[in-house]
């Protein structure tokens, strides 16, 4: 317990780290702000795009009045009964438009997604007869039903929707989207999501790695307690080695400081937006819908391939509590995974910036090759893994969080062991 | 010259940065075997692209046929009479394709589009916009002028090619980034180790030294781009059949002109070289600013990826030299306006020495 404490205040006391936390909060607070900008940016462009439409039906329908009146004194009736019905399909359209901006100016929700709803029904019940194309290519019919079915759940919740191009009903971007060209830019443009409340944030960020990337900077702050002190010019173990106590409660007090402050760092970390938003527009609710895949049944397909089918394929809501929740036992597993590989690796490289980057590469080439459940770097995107998007794409209903946290938990085992028997043989230079 | 040596022996007897070249040279490697191993899935790709069309197209036509046999619709007779020319051209396309007559390819493919549209003019449905079509279109007569196939830009093997795929990756934001990380702790390691007190006592200025220093990060700098070009070019070059005329390859369309891959690797290789050279100050920067290497590390991580994440998510700013480390983004988005990145690149550059200087100038340790 001494050796403990004295890491901890070890750590403590090292100015750096006060100012790498700092410096880390300053960076996760401009992520924040520049996703507020954005989702600023947006609000903006949606309130003039609604306003351009407003203007184009209202000078349309001026002018079929006009055409109207024109043709009446022609004594053309025909004409001019079909120039008035066209004005008044014009206005009435722009009474809608009007509508819609009023509501969304004062985020009455309820308008904007009971409007949505009633466009995306007609292509969701008649999916043979109506479609919904991308510069021409067609959004898939899977996106069509989920978007259907999130606006609903908003709608019943009364939940603030995240920020995003609102003329084309906010659709949920899924896997089945298969876009290509300029159709896959617009798409991209047309599905982008703007978080706006504290836990929307927090989850758009989990999409972003965010998660990840935190812990590796985290133990890049906390995991060279061994490395850094068996250089050549800082001979910080050998203090230890003259000391009453044995090699193994060095190394498990030096590897614990290191793994708890990563820990605390990341929750830290990924707090701040949420702190952030308690000042800002609020924390938002836990009970917003996230999309989950169903995993179609491997043996439907018999001999052939099993696909992701957009027509068939189910799916259902969990809410972000649920999410949350199941994140956090993966980013437990993930920082205690990430940072014995990364002590793991300063064992033997002793050089922080060689050990991030072998770190970072290993982490990268490993979640790249080999599609298999018990590969543990498949676990790094917990977006993926939470909503089962493997599991889909890879028609394998092994890509559970519980063998996510096994495979994690267990090869982080491994490492431990074997950095503990570098450890015994490690030599100070 | 002797204490720029002097610095290079210090580099390279670390072995960091011999190991990192060597990294380097099996990132390159991996990557090209990755691609020659992707060949023929290039080839099935391309068939399920158009094979998702005939799909459609076909099961259109079935329906159309269905309502002929009971009406007569002249405008819808046309219009399957053209839908079966275009069902036919993609089954041509996707039969050269199989049969790699890689000109035929190309020359069916821009009929194709000429069909499709005539279908979707008579009221057919074909799932890729005008625009889309007359991009390709002008792609593909650009190839037959040149007389060369097309390729997949991102798992080709063609030497000029690939070598352009290699600096793609390796002139980014985390790659030049990969690099600060192995050279900024010569810098702060001195001071952590205090070295730089012993340094201090040499009878020259601070300032040379430090110039030197960067100066020797510069070389590495650019002896590592220099290697990572040339081993992508050499190894693409032996292991490959290059195409005769694979210079004049179209890489990008920028305002209605194809700019060829050959024009594009040397711009590209000047603009990462100053992109690079922009890093490594910084670096050099930070690091005697900071004189901590887990500060100066954090900082280059921040500022250096974070840049780069902003510019690929598309927030990019005109005056932000960070802008510039996406090399090849930024080469096809401001092929006109060059000269204000490279004038952006050398202030910045000529400011970030300034203020180390000065900032170092009288500072103690």
């Amino acid at each position: 317990m001494h050796t403990f404490h004295f890491e901890v205040k070890k750590t403590w006391r090292r100015k750096g780290t006060w100012i790498a936390l700092f410096i880390c909060i300053l960076a996760i607070s401009a992520l924040y702000l520049f996703n507020k900008e954005g989702a600023h940016n947006l609000e903006e462009t949606n309130q003039n795009l609604i306003q351009n439409r407003t203007d184009q039906f209202k000078q349309w329908a001026a002018e079929a009045e006009v055409a109207a009146e024109k043709a009446k004194q022609k004594g053309d009736t025909a004409t001019a009964e079909e120039q008035a019905a066209t004005a008044e399909r014009f206005s009435a359209s722009t009474k809608k438009y009007e509508d819609l901006k009023i509501a969304y100016d004062s985020g009455d929700w309820n308008y904007v997604y009971s409007a949505d709803l009633e466009g995306l029904q007609r292509l969701v019940e008649n999916p043979m007869e109506a479609e919904l194309s991308i510069e021409e290519q067609r959004v898939d019919n899977f996106t069509l039903r989920a978007s259907y079915e999130e606006k609903q759940q908003l709608l019943e919740k009364a939940l603030t929707p995240p920020t995003q191009d609102v003329l084309l009903y906010s659709l949920l971007p899924t896997l089945y989207d298969e876009f290509t060209g300029y159709s896959a830019a617009r798409w991209e443009q047309l599905s982008q999501r703007y978080g706006t409340l504290g836990w929307n944030i927090l989850y758009q960020f989990t999409h972003y790695f965010l998660i990840p990337i935190t812990i590796i900077l985290g133990t890049f702050m906390f995991g060279n307690s061994v490395s850094s002190e068996s250089m050549r010019k800082k001979r910080g173990l050998h203090f230890f080695h003259v000391l009453p106590v044995s090699k193994g409660r060095v190394f498990i007090a030096k590897y614990l400081v290191g793994l708890i402050h990563t820990i605390l760092f990341t929750v830290i970390i990924l707090m701040i937006p949420l702190g952030l938003s308690l000042m800002d527009r609020g924390i938002g609710s836990l009970a917003y819908p996230v999309l989950v895949y169903d995993v179609p049944d491997p043996s439907a397909f018999g001999s052939r391939t099993p696909v992701p089918n957009g027509d068939y394929d189910t799916f259902h809501f969990i809410s972000l509590s649920d999410y949350f929740i199941q994140a956090l036992w993966m980013t437990l597993l993930m920082v205690f995974f990430i940072y014995t590989v990364y002590f793991f690796l300063s064992l033997w490289i002793r050089h922080a910036g060689a050990t991030l980057l072998v770190t970072g590469s290993v982490l990268f080439i490993g979640a790249m090759v080999g599609t298999s459940p018990w590969n543990p770097f498949q676990y790094l995107d917990v977006h993926r893994i939470l909503t089962q998007e493997n599991r889909v794409l890879l028609v394998d209903n092994r890509y559970t969080l519980q063998n996510g946290l096994l495979a994690l938990g267990l090869t982080g085992l491994v490492l431990w062991l074997v950095s503990f028997g570098r450890y015994r043989q490690l030599k100070v230079k | 010259m002797s204490l720029l040596l002097f610095e290079f022996k210090k580099l390279f007897r670390s072995k960091l940065v011999l190991y990192f070249l060597v990294f380097s040279l099996i990132a390159v490697t991996l990557l090209f075997v990755r691609n020659v191993w992707q060949q023929e899935r290039v080839q099935a790709e391309k068939i399920d692209y158009f094979s998702k069309f005939a799909r459609d197209v076909s099961m259109e036509l079935q329906g159309n046929r269905k309502v002929l046999e009971d009406n007569s619709l002249p405008a819808l007779e046309e219009q399957v009479r053209v839908g079966n020319l275009l069902y036919a051209q993609l089954n041509e396309v996707v039969y050269a394709i199989q049969s790699q007559r890689t000109m035929d390819e190309v020359k069916t493919e821009n009929v194709l589009y000429q069909k499709a549209k005539e279908y979707k003019a008579l009221g057919g449905t074909f799932h890729l916009s005008d625009a889309e079509m007359d991009r390709a279109t002008r792609l593909n007569d650009q190839l037959i002028r040149e007389g060369l196939p097309k390729e997949d830009l991102k798992l080709t093997v063609q030497p000029l090619l690939f070598t352009q795929l290699v600096l793609s990756y390796a002139m980014t934001g985390f790659g030049f980034l990969a690099l600060l990380l192995i050279l900024l702790s010569s810098v702060t390691g001195e001071y952590e180790e205090k070295n730089i007190r012993l340094v201090y006592t040499l009878p020259f200025s601070r300032s040379r030294y430090m110039l030197i220093k960067l100066g020797s990060f510069l070389v590495v700098g650019l002896v590592w781009l220099t290697v990572v070009a040339l081993s992508a070019y050499i190894l693409a070059s032996q292991f490959t059949e290059a195409l005769e005329n694979q210079s004049a390859y179209p890489f990008a369309e920028v305002e209605g002109n194809w700019i060829q891959i050959v024009d594009v690797i040397p711009k590209g290789l000047l603009l990462g070289g100053m992109a690079l050279i922009l890093v490594l100050t910084f670096g050099w920067f930070i690091g005697y600013t900071f004189r901590s290497t887990l500060l100066s590390y954090l900082i280059a991580i921040l500022v250096v990826a974070g840049g780069a994440l902003l510019v690929m998510q598309g927030e990019s700013f005109p005056w932000n030299p960070l802008s510039a480390l996406q090399v090849q983004q930024t080469l096809i988005d401001q092929y006109s306006t060059q000269r204000r990145i490279y004038l952006l690149l050398l202030v910045s550059i000529a400011l970030l020495v300034v203020g180390t200087l000065s900032i170092n100038r009288k500072r103690g340790v």
